[in-house]
């Protein structure tokens, strides 16, 4: 569906996007998951069109270039920061969206509609944006890319700022759409939301893609192993047969195994106050990957 | 098509909402427009007290109560004689002659002017017989008034009817000063050579009946001349006298007005050009570029919203100026035009005022710059008619002086097509260039 090859972008000295290349297929939701500056948004608005890259080219179906109106037409985008006329209410932000996608009479209507219960905003649709709470805001600012029932939806980070129940309505409503079969590109800083919604997921770090894979092809690869740590509550057996840190009272045990590990702590009768596994996930990607954590930098 | 529509309602929409915008396109214009109309004596030409000049002709006892008559009605306004310093009470009227008030209606000096014809005293009846087939002995009341001002023509004739009923009435009742004429008239019956014994007799009777009839007549018992039921479209002569084109404004407020709708659209321009700068940064100028429109039909819709702007800030301005201060268009047609012109010219500023910067302090910082020299040389503040010759000289280069000047040139300064062509293709040639000049900067600073 989207296919960029060798995609590089340059902001005055600082490279932005360096050798970018991936594919999007039909129906399928790929997160680019990045730190701040990671070069997501750049990556993003070459891939639509807004703006032009210095090298590689962008193809969305058979289309060479996404400035074309008939391949705009297809495609659905949710700026990172909000782009809304605060003047105007929801409702006629979402009309003038629709109209400039062509969309008039009974089908603007109808979808302006349905854009605006996607948002949760029927009942405060004649109110003026300026007057809506980030996360209303955050949701319209979702909703003007759908108005036009895009076949491709492109959201930059759509959960900033806002909170658990507004995301979670967020999410349902994305779900909804991949359901019914929206090609999705998804940025992000939040490992959870590429974990819970896309199919595969690239890890993006300066300008690079570091690795591209569904996310459990990524942790098998990069994750490592998971951390089972038990609090003991008396001595540990000797013959364990575990590869174990103990220090204290506490005992640290690395394995691709978890569960057989605590089992085998069951069957040699340790008494145990706590216990905690850790499985590998994308978060451990990144530090693997990068040598930092996601949420660090 | 859609999509340019869809840009222009949302742009304007935006502006109505704008309260502070809304002030400096319309009510700063507004006050401006009255204040300096009022300040200039703006209101000599209202229709409020309408001033007529009254050529007595006749110069009789009546005639004078007539004039007296007329100018105690409020809506009317005859011109007197000034009083010699210190003297109190009221002037005579001024006499002019026909010439001379034909000519004043022409200049605008006055609006309308009223003839008493030769005779009118002697035989005041002789009015509600008049007209008819035989124009030489006809002592109707003329009026002379231009045909485009019909409001005012229709309101005269009403006064002119009433203070005519007025004067002959309270002449009439005068009964002392009747009995007398009636005394004379019977002498002159009695004298007279071509009637016959019979028909003497006969007059002589009437009058003695219209005497005693006088002695029992009670004064305000029949006020309404209509009720008598004469025919008035008889008495008044409507003459039309064309205002003259081409040289003076009717009133202060026709410089003014002029003056205001450049201010307003100056307005009008700043509020666009920030509306441009305000998609930049508030980021739905990437989503315009990411919807499936070309640039071109962008800046469209833009130019649209702008054009109607402006057009609308110059009819609601206009609408005041017409409909309260009674001020009138030589020529409807081409002031529609120079409204056209002008509001394509400013569009075109707009377009270049808005690439003047990438934030809305620069814009609006760059755009006062730019646009107030123009304006206070372009006529903006020294009205073109009053401006010294470097001054005049130098407004050519400014784009408010062409718009003024066609504005004007439909409303008071009786412009020919011919005549409005220059301003009219300026205005254009400025917004074209203006329009393509920003268009091109635009083009290229789009992301
Ligand atoms: N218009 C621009 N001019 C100059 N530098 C830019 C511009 N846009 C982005 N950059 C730089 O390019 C780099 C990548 O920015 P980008 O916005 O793509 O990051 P991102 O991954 O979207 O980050 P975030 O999570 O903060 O949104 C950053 O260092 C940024 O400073
Ligand atoms: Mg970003």
């Amino acid at each position: 569906m989207i296919k960029a090859r060798a995609l590089s972008k340059r902001f005055g000295k600082l490279l932005a996007v360096d050798d970018v290349s991936l594919e999007i297929h039909k129906g399928e939701a790929l997160g680019l998951l990045g730190p701040n500056g990671a070069g997501k948004t750049t990556t993003i608005s070459m891939l639509c069109g807004a703006l032009v890259p210095d090298e590689g080219e962008v193809m969305l179906g058979e289309e060479s270039d996404p400035t074309r109106a008939e391949v705009r037409r297809k495609i659905g985008v949710a700026p990172q920061g909000l782009a809304l006329y605060e003047e105007l209410t929801g409702e006629e932000n979402l009309r003038t969206f629709g109209a400039l996608y062509g969309l008039a009479g009974g089908h603007l209507t109808s979808r302006t509609e349905h854009a605006l219960e996607f948002a949760g905003l029927s009942d405060r649709r004649k109110d003026r944006v300026k007057t809506y709470s980030g996360g209303m805001k955050r949701r319209l600012n979702l909703a003007c890319a759908l108005v036009h029932e895009p076949s491709v939806l492109i959201c930059d980070e759509p959960t900033v700022g806002i909170d658990p129940q507004s995301r979670n309505h967020i999410f349902d409503c994305i779900e909804a759409l991949r359901s019914q079969g929206t090609t999705l590109l998804y940025t992000t800083h939040y490992m959870e939301e590429a974990q819970r919604l896309c199919d595969r997921v690239a890890i993006m770090d300066h300008g690079k893609i570091m690795a591209l894979d569904t996310v459990d092809a990524l942790i098998d690869r990069y994750g490592g192993k998971s951390v089972v740590r038990a609090q003991l509550a008396g001595a540990l057996p000797a013959d364990l047969d575990l590869e174990a840190e103990v220090s204290g009272d506490t005992i640290r045990i690395d394995t691709d195994a978890p569960f057989e590990a605590v089992a085998r702590l069951g069957r040699k009768d340790v008494a145990i106050t706590s216990l905690r596994i850790d499985r590998p996930d994308l978060e451990r990607v990144f530090l693997q990957l990068t040598g930092r954590s996601l949420r660090d930098s | 098509m859609r999509a340019i529509t869809a840009i222009a309602t949302k742009d304007v929409r935006m502006l109505m909402r704008d309260k502070m915008a809304l002030f400096w396109v319309f009510a700063f214009p507004l006050m401006f427009a009255l204040f300096f109309g009022s300040l200039f004596g703006g209101g000599d030409d209202l229709p409020g007290s309408v001033t007529i000049a009254v050529v007595d002709e006749d110069g009789s006892q009546l005639s004078q109560a007539f004039m007296e008559q007329l100018d105690s009605n409020d809506a009317i306004v005859v011109p007197r004689i000034e009083l010699p310093e210190g003297e109190t009470g009221k002037g005579a009227f001024e006499t002019p002659t026909l010439e001379a008030a034909r000519e004043g209606v022409q200049k605008g000096r006055h609006i309308a002017y009223l003839r008493i014809p030769q005779g009118f005293g002697d035989n005041p009846f002789a009015i509600f017989g008049a007209g008819g087939d035989s124009g030489e002995d006809n002592v109707s009341l003329e009026v002379g008034i231009d045909p485009r001002r019909k409001a005012e023509a229709g309101m005269l004739q009403g006064v002119v009817i009433q203070a005519l009923f007025s004067s002959l009435q309270s002449q009439f009742l005068d009964t002392e000063l009747m009995q007398g004429e009636i005394e004379e008239m019977r002498a002159q019956i009695a004298a007279a050579p071509d009637l016959d014994d019979g028909q003497k007799s006969a007059l002589d009777q009437f009058m003695g009946s219209l005497d005693t009839f006088l002695l029992d007549f009670e004064p305000g018992s029949s006020e309404d001349g209509a009720a008598v039921g004469l025919d008035m479209s008889q008495m008044l002569n409507v003459v039309e006298v064309a205002r003259e084109r081409g040289n003076q404004p009717r009133s202060a407020f026709e410089i003014s007005f002029p003056q205001a709708l450049v201010w307003g659209l100056m307005s009008v321009a700043m509020a666009f050009a920030i509306t441009m700068v305000r998609e930049r940064t508030s980021g739905t100028l990437l989503r315009l570029q990411m919807a499936p429109i070309s640039t071109a039909q962008l800046l469209a819709g833009k130019a649209l919203a702008c054009f109607t702007a402006s057009m609308g800030t110059m009819t609601l301005l206009m609408s005041v100026a017409v409909i309260a201060l009674g001020v009138r268009f030589d020529s409807f047609g081409l002031f529609l035009l120079a409204m056209v012109c002008t509001a394509l010219c400013f569009t075109g500023i707009t377009m270049l005022v808005s690439v003047m910067g990438k934030t809305e302090s620069a814009v609006s910082g760059a755009a006062w710059g730019m646009m107030m020299p123009f304006a206070m040389v372009g006529g903006g503040m020294i009205p073109l008619i009053a401006m010294p010759g470097w001054l005049a000289a130098l407004s050519d280069f400014s784009p408010f002086k062409w718009a003024i000047l066609a504005v004007e040139g439909g409303l008071w300064r009786g412009f020919s097509l011919a005549e409005m062509t220059t301003p009219c293709l300026v205005l254009i040639a400025i917004g074209v260039v203006a329009f393509t000049t920003g268009a091109f900067i635009f083009n290229r600073t789009k992301s």
